[in-house]
């Protein structure tokens, strides 16, 4: 399968921080959720999509092409929305369309005013004035208004209500109907990718622990609870992480591998599968 | 790259507006106390403050990361600020030759040659001013950035002062009157050899900047 967006053995040096071989695909029609906890190195993994941040080691591929040797061609066509609108504060919504007609040879105003209209955003409000939730719709409709076919959006549902959120999911949604678009959705709100995402790759502690479809990931893990005895006969290698606490035992392991009939298996939720890979302890 | 300058011009709009009134203030006063060096001295700080306080604005609201993000190339961005500087520095000069063509007009032309020059060197040290400041400003943020254009303002005029306090005590004269005349002339090129290494300079600076 093509693929729209490939990171391969990215690798980032800071101070108490890195990234670590850093590799994933997304391929063309799909939504990846992109998870972990705070400080995991989602942030930096987009910057350096981005050609933000210098990389260290690895290659980055959009639409087939180098993320440096080709950036200005590839940003035409990708929509980026970041946790926080970064447009001055002090301009209107009808400045932004104005400033990026110059700035996008694509740009499409017509779409743009459409989706000012049925986001109800005020044109002539100076964006100080908007709420947080009209922002950051305010950034989606930038983002798609100029033929993206990549969406990056980092953390762009945080701190949203439900409502809001939702109503952007819908939006994603509409957008990823054309098989030739595509989107790398990196939240800690793993509601919001279990109900989009078609891949969820987990990042923790600048390591990429697990990238897979969504369904095969959920399908494949279960959570069981039993005791320290119990819990010595399972084979360690299905394990992916563990929480001990004064009842018992659970973990979270590969289903297959769980003697049949003996214990009670739980669906892992892509939370559970956070909690146990950022909290739990590691086999 | 006119995006930019337009994102720039509505974000600065309502500064404008405070600094019109602000000219206009002090145009009358020039006009009515003769005294146009008053004028030339805003020129200076309105060439500088404008872009300052744009990128002061982009700083605060995380834009660079932004802009970098859409079809916007590094040193595209860096000539938008200089043309911005360029183009307050310009809209400074107007008002200020128009005020002193009034000035001019209602002495006289008493003093024209020298009301000229003040104006031209006043509009050359801020463009001077904003050469160094800028590519410290994109190294260092406006942050550090503001202590860094207190050390650039009083450092070198210390200098000076310290210059002329020792040349006086050694006893070398001062260069002629000619020599003054032809640095004079030859200033401007001076000034826009010096923006135009600053630019480079903040093209660099930026390349390398992480976002």
């Amino acid at each position: 399968m093509d693929t729209i967006l490939q990171v391969g053995g990215l690798c980032k040096q800071y101070d108490g921080f890195s990234l670590d071989d850093v590799s994933f695909s997304l391929p063309y029609g799909c939504i990846m959720g992109f998870v972990g906890e705070n400080g995991a190195g989602k942030s930096t993994t987009v910057k350096a999509i981005l050609n933000l941040i210098r990389r260290d080691k690895g290659e980055i591929q959009v639409f087939g092409k180098d993320n440096i040797h080709e950036e200005q061609d590839i940003k035409e066509r990708i929509g980026v929305v970041f946790d926080s609108l970064n447009l001055p504060e002090m301009i209107r919504p009808q400045d932004v369309g104005r400033m990026m007609r110059s700035i996008y040879h694509q740009w499409d105003q017509k779409k743009y005013l459409e989706y000012l209209e049925r986001f109800q955003l005020p044109a002539k409000k100076i964006i100080k004035d908007l709420s947080r939730g009209m922002k950051m719709k305010l950034a989606i409709a930038v983002a798609l208004s100029h033929n993206a076919q990549l969406l990056l959006l980092d953390e762009a549902t945080s701190g949203l209500d439900p409502i809001v959120r939702d109503e952007i999911l819908d939006i994603l949604l509409e957008f990823i109907q054309d098989a030739s678009h595509g989107i790398l959705f990196s939240s800690h709100i793993t509601s919001d990718l279990e109900k989009i995402a078609d891949y969820v790759t987990f990042i923790h502690q600048g390591k990429i622990l697990l990238s897979e479809p969504k369904d095969q990931l959920l399908e494949k893990y279960g959570v069981i609870k039993c005791s320290e005895s119990e819990f010595s006969t399972l084979d360690q290698k299905a394990i992916v992480g563990v929480r001990r606490h004064q009842f018992g035992i659970e973990a979270l392991m590969e289903k297959e591998k769980i003697p049949s009939g003996t214990y009670i298996v739980d669906k892992a939720s892509i939370e559970d599968i956070m909690l146990f890979i950022a909290r739990g302890e590691r086999q | 790259m006119k995006g930019l300058l337009y994102k720039d011009f509505c974000v600065l709009k309502k500064q404008v507006k405070i600094l019109v009134v602000f000219v206009l203030f002090y145009s009358v006063w020039a006009v009515v106390s003769n005294t146009p060096s008053m004028m030339s001295t805003m020129v200076v700080l309105i060439s500088m403050m404008l872009p300052v306080s744009s990128m002061s604005y982009d700083e605060g609201g995380q834009w660079y990361r932004y802009a970098f993000s859409l079809p916007v190339s590094r040193r595209s961005l860096v000539l938008s600020k200089y043309l911005l500087g360029f183009l307050t520095a310009m809209g400074g000069l107007l008002v200020c030759s128009v005020c002193n063509l009034i000035i001019l007009y209602l002495t006289n032309w008493e003093n024209a040659l020298e009301s000229w020059v003040i104006i031209g060197v006043s509009l050359g040290v801020g463009v001077i001013f904003l050469s160094v400041l800028i590519p410290l400003l994109f190294k260092f943020g406006v942050e550090k950035g503001r202590f860094i254009l207190i050390a650039v303002a009083v450092v070198p005029s210390m200098l000076i002062a310290l210059l002329m306090g020792t040349l006086k005590n050694t006893g070398i004269t001062l260069p002629s009157e000619a020599f003054f005349q032809a640095a004079l002339c030859a200033s401007p090129f001076f000034t826009l050899a010096i923006f135009l290494i600053s630019f480079r300079i903040s093209v660099g600076i930026c390349k390398k900047k992480e976002y």
